[in-house]
């Protein structure tokens, strides 16, 4: 790695505030720069296309979910690495409404250049009837000779989804050799007092994980294991068949 | 590799029901590991693995799993097979977290070593003591005499429960490895019954159905784990009932 490019993060009015002081903890904790944006007038995807039409920001455009964090440095060092050596490079995910065996790179950690973007033609990072937000470079990735460098989840606290053929993630997800967190439920009240204890973990050099099932254990709205779509499919369903 | 394929023997009682008994025989069948499933009414499982220990017809690498185990591929099985061979005490990590949860062990779960290494050990008893679990003593010996401990760490669990010291989380329906082996964990809770056999379809079939896996465990009660006073409260119902 030859720069240290700011890590970009998108919120609206209803982060809680210990949230974005927690993720600001971790970042300052491993001296990586980080810049939360608010903004309640656009999208995720819209904000992201914003920022890489503006060629002021750094060469390498990083961007992170407000309840992602890199849990080592290095793991920070890796993620600008590959995408100096012009690969699209993120942590893995599928949309699984969508298509649920093509595993992505997801902007909830993700890196690239500028010049790469520009070299696929920088396409807007709106969700489409095939994929996700910002899944579309992945998509055009093998068309341009782009890499795609993946990492992937290695266990959640509450596993919600399935990940293709690899395996599950869900709320409080560790990927990689605990390289990276994504919480997965930012706008969930009860989890944010499990992003704020992994966060602690990260800046304290040791995660205690009987800590953090005891706080997902005890979330009564976590109980099913389900998300609000899963359950809403359900009800829709049974209504349909009656 | 190996060079052979010794039995793995595993150890249940009245109350395992049948139909995880057909799906662990299933995966060993389909991965031709050859498995002896052993009811024993009388002992209880560390007796049973004294008692195993001392059989004249053992393999000389001894391999034990849990009933609720099983390898997910072949080559799983194989390595841990020649970690033993090579001397190691090798199985799947794992902590007793209400006696020493910093202490990582090799856990009869899935468990390896040569019978000649366990008599070298001084055959110890294999049961429960002041500051281990059936078993760990033989990753005490291994540690003290600077004999190898070959571990595989959980990677994940469908309904994690448990912290593994500082390394991460287990629970119902642990992967361990890259998915090198499988352990249910709570047997007698009926969906984790199900997702045991669900996971052995997965491994017969070659392909895991995860959706299918966490949509089982979804309707599954979250067990909370007792603080002290409840344990305390429990353990005092659980002596008053064995009198």
């Amino acid at each position: 790695m030859t720069s240290t490019p700011t890590v970009h993060s998108f919120y609206r009015y209803n982060i809680e505030p210990r949230v974005l002081a927690a993720q600001q903890s971790v970042f300052d904790h491993l001296g990586v720069p980080l810049r939360q944006w608010r903004d309640d007038k656009q999208t995720h995807a819209g904000w992201m296309d914003e920022l890489l039409a503006d060629d002021s920001l750094d060469d390498i455009f990083v961007v992170a979910d407000i309840d992602a964090f890199p849990l080592t440095y290095a793991a920070y060092e890796w993620i600008v690495g590959e995408a100096e050596k012009g690969a699209i490079v993120g942590l893995a995910q599928t949309t699984n409404e969508k298509r649920p065996d093509k595993i992505f790179a997801a902007p909830m950690f993700l890196a690239f250049r500028r010049d790469v973007f520009k070299a696929l033609g920088a396409p807007t990072m709106h969700p489409y009837d095939e994929g996700d937000v910002a899944q579309i470079l992945t998509d055009l990735a093998p068309q341009h000779g782009v890499d795609v460098v993946l990492k992937y989840p290695t266990f959640a606290l509450r596993p919600r989804w399935a990940l293709a053929d690899r395996g599950v993630y869900g709320t409080g997800t560790f990927y990689g050799d605990n390289e990276f967190f994504h919480l997965y439920a930012s706008r969930m009240r009860n989890t944010a007092d499990l992003f704020c204890a992994v966060a602690e973990g990260a800046v304290a050099g040791t995660h205690d994980y009987d800590a953090y099932l005891k706080i997902i254990e005890d979330k009564p709205d976590l109980k099913t294991g389900r998300s609000l779509s899963q359950i809403l499919r359900k009800l829709r369903g049974r209504m349909s068949a009656t | 590799m190996n060079t052979t394929t010794p039995t793995v023997h595993s150890y249940y009682r009245y109350n395992i029901e049948p139909r995880l008994l057909d799906a662990q025989a299933r995966v060993f069948d389909h991965l031709g590991v050859p498995l002896v499933q052993d009811r024993n009414d009388r002992l209880d499982h560390a007796g049973w693995m004294n008692d195993l220990m001392t059989r004249d017809d053992l393999d000389d690498v001894v391999v034990v799993a849990d009933i609720d185990a099983y390898p997910l591929k072949f080559d799983a099985y194989a390595s841990l097979v020649a970690a033993a061979e090579r001397g190691a005490v090798a199985g799947l990590a794992q902590t007793t977290n209400h006696k020493d949860p910093t202490k990582i062990y090799a856990a009869p779960m899935f468990i390896a070593f040569r019978k000649d290494l366990y008599r070298a050990f001084g055959s110890p008893d294999l049961g429960r003591y002041a500051t281990g679990d059936v078993a760990q003593i033989m990753t005490d010996i291994a540690q003290a005499r600077g004999v190898e401990v070959a571990l595989t760490y959980p990677s994940f669990a469908v309904r994690p429960m448990w912290p593994l010291a500082d390394y991460g989380i287990y629970g119902i329906g642990t992967f361990y490895g890259n998915h090198d082996f499988f352990h249910l964990y709570q047997a007698r809770l009926s969906e984790a019954v199900e997702l045991f056999c669900a996971v052995s379809d997965g491994v017969v079939a070659g392909r895991h159905d995860w959706a299918r896996y966490l949509e089982i465990m979804s309707l599954a009660p979250i067990q909370k784990r007792r603080g002290l006073l409840s344990k305390t409260v429990h353990k005092a119902k659980m002596r008053l009932r064995s009198r």
